[in-house]
């Protein structure tokens, strides 16, 4: 009997009763703690000191702070450029995570029928995710220029000049083509996912069910999608989750929440608020809520998925 | 096997280890003659050496070593400096960009009048302006000072037979020649950023205020003047006009710096608006064709209104409030020895200085239009508004100026809704302008240096 | 051959065979009038493929190009290929940002963060995933917490954090950082992977003659190596381009890391941007070959690992 084993055995089995339970609690804890010390004093400390800072006016370099109590939440609330923002972050994680694998969906299913180069596309598509922000918003922030950007000269050369935008001077078009160089960064991580499973998949499954008279979409649809479960869940959790964190940076570099906070998410809105406002509690303050609100979608999502693998086994 | 390499293992991670815990000892100040300077690192390694070689001559005269570390974006130093404060580290002089204002507010840095008394004529005035506040220097300019001018492709206007334009009027007649004739957009502007968008605001209004604009925003900060009134209105009304009579067109909120240069060097556009630092920019791209500059166009008829503009240095020297007390009169001393003549033309050569701060300091720029810059464009450069006004109020400016320009806002719901960013800040966080009126005498102690300072004048 | 050693040997081989060569389906290919079909979808396919290498491989030389061309040429021929091959500024951008130090540094600091993450999360993974003890579903979502704050809000207080413990201005205290903010993904992660592998083959390992402890090395962990090499990948990355943290918790020169002395490239002004990018050419360089060296094993393990629910 191994020691994990024996620590994973079910309750009903205890033989030797709350020794093997006090077993288990030692070796899981002890595996744990470490993650939780430095989540703790680096993540969730501070977060409290934060909530501290958000109850007092501050400019961030004055050495005295003004105890204000809640005033800062009440300026939130009051704040429409943050629930502005907040809307933009949903929207940026959501469509980009919709986007993403959808896409990449698309891409896998036609590579797994494609007989060469796959491995050469798999390590290209991926190159993005290596390269720094910096870069990244440079580039993309010149792709869309209106003046010398390859978007627009592709599109005047192909005759579709009728489709050209304010890429990122527009409010109503900006955020989305922010959104798109998100998705073409992440693409190729999700495409290597899910090809992944769908290599797993044996192909007698579609033959046999060819055989039986059924169509090609109506495979996919009944019979590959549903196997195809799992590493969906996984490669969605993945996304959202990065959607959340990966929006400053590019957000930032390319239109700096403009024009107009068309492009403000809450976490450039935050920074903003914290460095060039001096208001470093009302910034706290709004990063408390964000964090309320993201944690409580998260907790559900978690719970979620812990469930459905729980009864899984 | 496997004992000598664990071994291995745990002596390496030991040394890794003290690698990175190394750190040179704090410098703890009590001594008076270590010095700390801090800056930013956005500066190249020329003009950086030429700190560290001003401050070797100071220790060869006065026995004081001083400590240079160079980190972080110029808009960094606020933080870098409150990272100082809450770590113990010693400063006692640093670069300001923009901040000063803020730092002078928090109590971050010295009064700096008292100590630069006996050699204060060594600056230039105009570019004091900045950091004076409440009739006392909180920093010195120590650079070369900017000015904003319109840039403009002096072969296409001799080409299209166009003159440097005066009147706004005259700048319209030209922008049509040249889109009729070259199919372009005359004028080009970085609107992507929206940092580059008061200045033009400034313009405007300083002629529509009958040039008291600097005196007009103070007194709307602290609440006896209200932004929605005629000049100010006048002012945005000024700007819509420039994307109404064809000047600037909607491509130029999607443009950035580059953007701009780009589309002026390919002559996709004849004429910007910037900053003076971005005419060296664009020569050192090496253009095919002859560059100008013009003022900012005369928007009112009044001959007695002066084209100002906003302008001012690029680094200001200030003093650290909470550098060790036996430290002070060094620091004090080592402006005064940074600005002497041979010193502040070691300091500000690196960077071809356009019109140094420091008069003592020769025009040594290489920029063929820099006579011009001085002699024209200098006296009537006022001190960036955006450096007055809080940051909420600068954003809600910069929204009333494109909404004006592109979005169709009346001049006087724009004024209003800047009115309203202001009396917003005031309700929600107290704001004073005027904070200098709030002071006792111990926040004054802090900051002033001690009465009894000699400092030697070389 | 034992059934510890065939089960990972077979996991393996069918992970090699799905990196190396192409695979054919298990059964027949349908015949006749479905040809012509598959070759339009094949077209199509291929050429789908193509624009996306492009759209991904371009960027890449492109910033590369941009670090051959000078002032004038840059503004000029913004997309093109440079006139010449120009190393000037890739030599004036390693002497000026110093770039052989700061290399130094942000190794030292991105191998120290994935040291200490990579076992903290595999630890942590591995025991919320397969140890059934009492409150671990409470201690995973609290991790899982973390992953919602992104460090720049909290930015001044992890600062004042340090401060205590004495930790400003060292590589340590910034690698400490980098580790805590990396571990809830990757604590996601590891779980994730320890989640799908069944406990069947632990189990079988040791009816074999392995040791517990073997059993966990040889059998459990190698099949997390997806796991361990998507955070290499993902975090080292991060680690390697971040610039906020590092400029608050490094206030040394010597100390700086690459991101930090990129900064000497920029000015209020205006950017140099041919030395800029030659800069970033030879930063990003060790990204991509680290990338190309781990994503066979973070392919073959996907292919085995996250697959199976």
């Amino acid at each position: 009997m191994t020691i994990s084993s024996a620590l994973r055995a079910p309750a009903t089995r205890r033989r030797r009763g709350n020794t093997l339970t006090r077993q288990r609690a030692i070796a899981g804890w002890a595996m744990t703690i470490p993650a939780l010390v430095f989540v703790g004093l680096f993540i969730f400390y501070p977060l409290v000191r934060g909530f501290w800072v958000s109850l007092h006016q501050w400019d961030g370099l004055s050495v005295d702070m003004t105890w204000v109590g809640l005033r800062n939440y009440a300026n939130v609330f009051n704040d429409g450029v943050y629930w502005q923002a907040l809307g933009h972050t949903f929207q940026f994680a959501i469509g980009v995570t919709i986007a993403k694998n959808v896409l990449a969906l698309l891409l896998a299913v036609l590579l797994n029928r494609a007989l060469r180069g796959r491995g050469f596309f798999r390590v290209a598509t991926f190159l993005p995710v290596v390269m720094s922000f910096v870069v990244v918003g440079i580039l993309w922030s010149w792709i869309f220029n209106p003046t010398f950007g390859l978007l627009n000269e592709f599109l005047r050369a192909v005759g579709l000049e009728g489709l050209i935008q304010g890429w990122l001077s527009d409010p109503n078009v900006a955020l989305w083509s922010v959104m798109s160089v998100d998705v073409w960064k992440w693409t190729g991580f999700h495409v290597v996912i899910i090809l992944a499973g769908l290599q797993s998949i044996p192909a007698d499954i579609d033959e046999a069910a060819s055989i039986d008279g059924a169509g090609r979409f109506r495979i996919f649809w009944s019979m590959t999608l549903p196997l195809l479960r799992p590493v969906l869940t996984f490669s969605v959790l993945m996304s959202l989750v990065g959607a959340f964190v990966s929006n400053y940076d590019l957000v930032k570099v390319m239109t700096g929440g403009g024009p107009s906070h068309a492009t403000e998410v809450a976490l450039t809105w935050i920074v903003d608020t914290t460095f060039n406002d001096l208001n470093v509690g009302k910034a706290n303050a709004m990063s408390f809520i964000l964090f309320f609100i993201v944690a409580i979608i998260g907790a559900l999502q978690v719970r979620v998925m812990t469930r459905r693998n729980g009864t899984d086994r | 096997m496997h004992r000598i390499r664990r071994a291995t293992a745990a002596i390496g991670t030991v040394a890794v280890i003290a690698a990175l815990t190394a750190c040179t000892p704090s410098d703890s100040g009590g001594d008076g003659c270590t010095l700390a300077f801090l800056a930013s690192a956005d500066r190249p390694t020329a003009e950086q050496d030429a700190y560290k070689e001003v401050f070797a001559d100071f220790e060869k005269e006065y026995g004081c070593h001083v400590d240079t570390t160079f980190e972080g974006t110029w808009d960094q130093i606020t933080q870098q400096l409150t990272a100082a404060r809450l770590a113990g580290t010693q400063v006692n002089l640093f670069i300001t960009a923009t901040a000063t204002r803020d730092l002078a507010k928090a109590g971050l840095t010295m009064d700096l009048s008292q100590c630069i008394a006996p050699f204060k004529d060594r600056f230039l005035e105009s570019a004091m302006a900045p950091y004076t506040i409440a009739d006392r220097n909180w920093a010195v300019p120590m650079s070369s000072t900017d000015t904003s001018a319109i840039i403009y492709n002096a072969d296409m206007f001799a080409e299209l037979g166009i003159p440097a334009p005066t009147t706004f009027a005259e700048l319209v007649e030209a922008g049509n020649t040249i889109a009729k004739a070259k199919g372009i957009t005359p004028m080009i502007h970085q609107g992507k950023s929206p940092w580059y968008w008061p200045m033009w605001y400034m313009a405007t209004f300083a002629q529509t205020s009958g040039n008291k604009s600097v005196e007009y925003t103070e007194d709307f900060l602290t609440g006896d003047r209200s932004f929605a009134s005629p000049e100010e209105e006048q002012a945005l009304a000024a700007l819509a006009a420039f994307t109404d009579d064809g000047l600037l067109d909607r491509s130029t909120l999607d443009t950035d710096e580059q953007g701009m240069y780009a589309a002026f060097l390919q002559q996709k556009a004849a004429m910007f608006f910037a900053l003076t630092p971005s005419l060296q920019n664009i020569e050192a791209a090496e253009p095919d064709f002859e560059i100008g500059v013009f003022q900012f166009p005369k928007i009112v008829d009044d001959p007695a209104v002066l084209p100002q503009v906003g302008g001012g240095p690029e680094n200001g020297l200030a003093v650290a409030s909470f550098a060790p007390e036996a430290t002070k009169e060094a620091s004090c001393q080592l402006i005064e020895f940074m600005s002497r003549p041979e010193q502040a033309a070691k300091l500000m050569e690196p960077t071809d200085p356009l019109v140094p701060s420091i008069t003592s300091v020769p025009p040594t720029s290489t920029e063929p239009l820099a006579p011009q810059l001085t002699e024209e464009f200098i006296p009537n450069t006022i001190q960036f508004l955006d450096w007055i006004w809080p940051s909420s109020v600068n954003d809600a400016v910069t929204t009333a100026i494109t909404d004006v320009m592109y979005n169709g806002t009346s001049p006087e719901d724009a004024a209003q809704s800047v009115q309203d960013a202001l009396d917003k800040l005031k309700a929600e966080e107290d704001y004073t302008f005027d904070w200098w009126t709030t002071w006792d005498d111990a926040a004054w102690q802090k900051v002033s240096f001690p009465k009894d300072m000699k400092i030697d004048v070389g | 051959m034992t059934v510890s050693e065939t089960m990972p040997l077979a996991v393996d081989r069918e992970a090699r065979e799905l990196t190396s060569r192409p695979s054919r389906p298990r059964g027949k290919r349908p015949s006749g009038p479905v040809t012509s079909g598959l070759v339009v979808t094949r077209v199509v396919t291929y050429a789908i493929m193509a624009v996306m290498v492009v759209l991904t491989v371009y960027p890449l030389l492109w910033m590369a190009m941009g670090g051959f061309k000078n002032g004038a040429e840059f503004y000029q021929n913004i997309w093109g290929i440079p006139a010449t091959l120009d190393f000037s500024n890739f030599a004036y951008a390693w002497t000026e940002a110093d770039l052989g130090h700061k290399f130094l540094n942000s190794i030292l600091v991105t191998v120290g963060t994935m040291a200490l993450t990579l076992p903290i999360t595999s630890m942590a993974g591995y025991a919320l995933a397969k140890i059934r003890f009492r409150g671990r579903g409470v201690a995973y979502v609290v991790i899982l917490l973390g992953i919602m704050v992104p460090y720049g809000v909290i930015a001044i207080p992890v600062f004042t954090v340090i401060v205590d413990l004495h930790l400003l201005n060292t590589l340590l205290g910034l690698i400490l950082v980098y580790t805590a903010n990396a571990i809830p993904l990757g604590v996601f992660l590891m779980y994730s992977f320890f989640e799908s592998i069944p406990d069947e083959l632990e189990e079988a390992a040791q009816v074999d003659g392995c040791t517990p402890i073997g059993a966990f090395f040889r059998v459990v962990l190698p099949l997390a190596r997806p796991g361990l090499a998507t955070q290499l990948i993902l975090t080292g990355t991060t680690v390697w381009n971040e610039y906020f943290m590092a400029s608050l918790l490094i206030h040394q020169e010597s100390l700086q890391t690459l991101p930090l002395g990129l900064v000497v490239f920029t000015s209020r002004y205006g950017t140099d941007y041919p030395q800029l990018f030659a800069a970033l050419t030879i930063v990003t360089l060790p990204m991509v070959v680290l990338y190309l060296a781990a994503q066979k094993q973070f392919i073959s393990g996907l292919a085995a690992g996250a697959v199976k629910g």
